[in-house]
């Protein structure tokens, strides 16, 4: 078992990494000042993962929309009972979500630590699925989906992935469709569970108020290792064009919403990747954020207001710029955008205003280690893309304003596509 | 083992608290104005709460105001306006990185308490009017903020239906104001009604985290001593049962899934012993997912994705809400209500009862973990008069027996049952 100390000077801060044999991936930060703590343990799996096939399959399979986020679900229950109820009994706050790339389930407790943590450990290695818990799921999980159908916020981004991307399942809902959920049986949700919830392809994550070495003996022991599987997922061929210009949607809402974006192809290595997104943060925020001209000017002139936000959108295999909000007039909104887009790669963007930018930036991600339940979520989600938390903060300390031009060099003004949900008139 | 906030006045109806704690990397201020909630003052009060976050006289625009809040490494300042009891609370707040994290000595916690004093104290007004210019900017997105919050429908449920509950009473009124007062809030109104919160709020500032309070402590002392103020003594707030027929108000939306609410009412004030008998009740029914409304009406009849209760002890109200398919509304009624009387019953176990208990008592134990939880706390004991600590709230939680559940669900009393809907084919 491999057991390194990353030490950040900067933050002076340290947390304990373990390569168990089983290919798992522990990850262990003590803060002993704090009440709590939170563990994570996740698998690589999420809603793009729909077409796979493992060595015992001759080709690829389909699986239907929203089996990630069914199995997730699923997963709680077991022969004796539900996995809440193990909880409830150390008094954990137990949880899980299913996103595009991940499936996470975590608890965050004050007492009880060791017992939460066999428990946690214990139901998500131990899949349970029958046809009769399957059905029942279908009506609670087909009132989840109306749930977000009538949420226009949701259905917005859904429009935008879908005017971005053809065939890269990140364009498909999460939970999928009523007509999607319908076709899973237990035989689908074991064989998605075989392949993807496998030591190997796992990674578990642990911050707050614990005992390290007690903790790791406790994993230890409560590991099932099996043979590593190897996954493949299809590949598809997504072209740069847009799979379309514009999405709109009529939903009951007072102002209209509107999300506009394009899509950028990932760099191939996970530091690439993650310097890719840095670079492109602070450019949407030098272009787009509350210290800038536009949005000043679009404040002025009452096209914005405070829900205007921006952010990279990027996970395994995907990366977008999004921008969004509410406007009485959205296309003039994105057109300005476009406007002081091709200004910027013109004239360049201003290094106070970049250096500026980059403190905030670093700032904002160490009061994010403020807490418990956020160190925990940020260690997970560093380590699953591929680099440690303490190697990305040392990675934003690196950006520079080059980086940042050549990012913005690397932009077409007409590669945006804007999605918007309108009142119903 | 919890800290205990530090409070003393340092004004006339001005108290300062302050909670020194060496796990936070951050200072976090607020300062919580103190109001009585009425129809007159509702709407400028909440626009003047909006003035108030975007410019003060220091940083005269928007883009000015991010830019300082940017060279403090990313600190984030606002303001919220919420409704406790009676009274309305507006918070003004600016969280920063610790003095020990910035990259050249920058005094950030000083530099926080001047920044968060020039908001509330020297905000944009000259000539007995605030510029007229973002006031009119800020008067338009309360406008779309009110017309918006028919957005997101759970939300708007549970709102409508403590409106119209509590309909006629503080409580009751719109936590953002009403669309018919805007045209009235002129420069000079806003002004008016800054001046009137100033002079008469009760004012309690908190400062959570690892710095020393003599930097803040000495700005407020300063600012306030030149100002005159009449601090109104705080309003009490009504708590009561209506004694009347049930309400059952329906709304129809274009919505896939409707919103059913059951708002319940008591007559237990939040310095009773029983209000700690009504959040055991409240975790029984409608807290934990080993709660009654998560077991019997998701689980067990696979009726909806969510079904949950929450518990306002400074207004005396339970309320229970569910999305549910419009077929399953009759039945969803049912089961829920089925709950509640088996609540007054005492039809519950004595493992219901533990692991609500245990819930509780985490939750309790979670409140250290944020400076904001923990100011938000204290507040709430600043405004009821008492000093408790989490832990004692805690203990006095172990102590509710069977017999005071039961005796709080017998001063509980169905007020309303709000539907939305979709609308008639």
């Amino acid at each position: 078992m491999e057991k390194q100390i990353l030490e950040s000077k900067r933050l002076g801060e340290r947390y304990i990494r373990v390569a168990h044999p089983s290919g798992l991936t522990i990850l262990l930060y003590p803060m002993p000042e704090f009440s709590t703590v939170q563990a994570m343990f996740a698998a690589n799996y999420g809603s793009v993962d729909n077409c796979f096939k493992t060595p015992d399959d001759p080709d690829f399979v389909q699986v239907p929309d929203g089996i990630a986020h069914f199995l997730e679900h699923k997963l709680f229950e077991s022969e004796d009972g539900d996995a809440f109820t193990l909880f409830a009994a150390t008094g954990a706050d137990a949880n899980a979500y299913t996103s595009f790339d991940k499936t996470c389930y975590y608890f965050s407790c004050s007492d009880k630590f060791e017992e939460s943590l066999s428990a946690l450990l214990g139901f998500v290695q131990t899949p349970y699925f029958t046809q009769e818990t399957v059905e029942k799921e279908q009506g609670i999980i087909g009132q989840e989906i109306r749930m977000y159908d009538d949420s226009p916020s949701w259905q917005v981004m859904v429009g935008l992935l879908q005017c971005l991307y053809h065939r890269n399942p990140v364009r498909v809902d999460i939970a999928g469709t009523a007509e999607s959920i319908a076709q899973i049986d237990a035989a689908l949700l074991h064989r998605c569970y075989r392949a993807f919830y496998n030591l190997s392809n796992m990674t578990l994550a642990i911050a707050g108020n614990f005992d390290p070495d007690r903790t790791l003996e406790l994993i230890e022991s409560s590991l099932k290792p099996g043979k590593p599987a190897k996954v493949a997922c299809a590949p598809y061929d997504e072209p740069d064009s847009l799979a379309s210009k514009r999405a709109e949607r009529r939903m009951e809402v007072s102002l209209p919403l509107f999300y506009f974006g394009c899509k950028l192809r990932p760099e191939e290595n996970a530091a690439g990747f993650l310097r890719q997104q840095y670079e492109l943060e602070i450019l949407l925020d030098l272009l787009g954020g509350s210290t800038s001209d536009f949005y000043e000017e679009m404040v002025r002139e009452g096209l914005l207001n405070n829900g205007f936000s921006s952010e990279v959108f990027a996970g395994r295999g995907f990366l977008s710029l999004i921008c969004g909000g509410e406007s009485r007039d959205p296309d003039r909104v994105m057109n300005r955008f476009l406007e002081v887009l091709a200004a910027a790669q013109q004239n360049g963007l201003s290094e106070e205003d970049f250096l500026s930018c980059k403190n905030a930036f670093y700032g904002r991600m160490v009061r994010a280690l403020n807490n418990v339940d956020n160190t925990a979520s940020a260690l997970l989600g560093s380590e699953m893309s591929g680099l440690g938390l303490f190697d990305s903060v040392e990675l934003l300390a690196d950006v520079t304003l080059e980086g940042v031009t050549a990012r913005l060099a690397g932009l077409s003004t007409d590669s945006f596509a804007l999605s918007l949900v309108l009142s119903q008139g | 083992m919890s800290e205990i906030p530090v409070r003393m006045p340092i004004g006339d109806g001005v108290h300062f608290s302050h909670l020194k704690m060496g796990r936070f990397k951050v200072n976090y201020l607020a300062a919580n104005l103190v109001l009585p909630l009425t129809r007159e003052t509702i709407t400028e009060t909440v626009l003047v709460a909006m003035m108030l976050e975007k410019s003060t006289k220091d940083y005269p625009t928007y883009q000015l105001f991010s830019k300082k809040l940017g060279r403090m490494y990313g600190a984030s300042a606002g303001s919220t306006v919420q409704k406790i009891g009676d009274r309305l609370i507006v918070t003004l707040n600016i969280s920063a990185l610790d003095d020990s994290f910035a990259l050249a000595g920058e005094a950030l916690l000083d530099q926080s308490a001047e920044v968060l004093c020039s908001m509330l104290l020297n905000p944009m007004v000259e000539g007995g009017a605030f510029d007229a210019t973002t006031l009119a900017l800020q008067r338009l997105a309360l406008q779309d903020a009110i017309e918006a919050e028919i957005n997101e429908k759970r939300r708007y449920a549970i709102g409508k239906t403590v409106q119209l509950m509590l309909a006629g009473e503080p409580g009751g009124l719109s936590r953002l104001g009403y669309l018919e007062d805007l045209e009235t809030l002129t420069p000079e109104r806003a002004a008016k009604a800054w001046e009137r919160m100033l002079r008469t709020a009760q004012i309690e500032i908190f400062q959570v985290g690892m710095g020393e309070k003599d930097a803040a402590v000495r700005r407020f002392e300063r600012a306030f001593a030149g100002i005159q103020r009449q601090p109104l003594p705080p309003a009490e707030t009504v708590i009561r049962r209506r004694g009347g027929e049930l309400r059952r108000p329906v709304e129809h939306f274009e919505v896939a899934q409707s919103k059913l609410c059951l708002g319940l009412r008591t007559d237990i004030r939040p310095e009773e012993p029983a209000v700690n008998a009504m959040r055991m009740l409240n975790a029984v029914l409608g807290g934990p997912p080993t709660s009654k409304l998560f077991q019997k009406v998701r689980e067990e009849m696979g009726l909806c994705y969510y079904s949950a209760s929450q518990y306002n002890r400074t207004k005396g109200i339970l309320l229970i809400d569910c999305g549910v398919a419009h077929e399953d509304i009759a039945a969803a009624e049912k089961a829920i209500l089925q709950q509640v009387d088996d609540l007054r019953a005492g039809a519950f176990t004595d493992e219901e009862m533990e692991y609500a208990r245990l819930s509780l008592q985490n939750d309790f134990h979670s409140l250290g973990e944020s400076p904001y939880s923990l100011a938000g706390y204290y507040l709430g004991q600043a405004l009821q008069g008492t000093a408790r600590t989490p832990e004692e709230e805690c203990a006095a939680i172990s102590a509710v027996g069977r017999e005071d559940i039961a005796a709080a669900a017998a001063r509980l009393e169905l007020d309303t049952i709000y539907l939305l809907t979709a609308k008639e084919a």
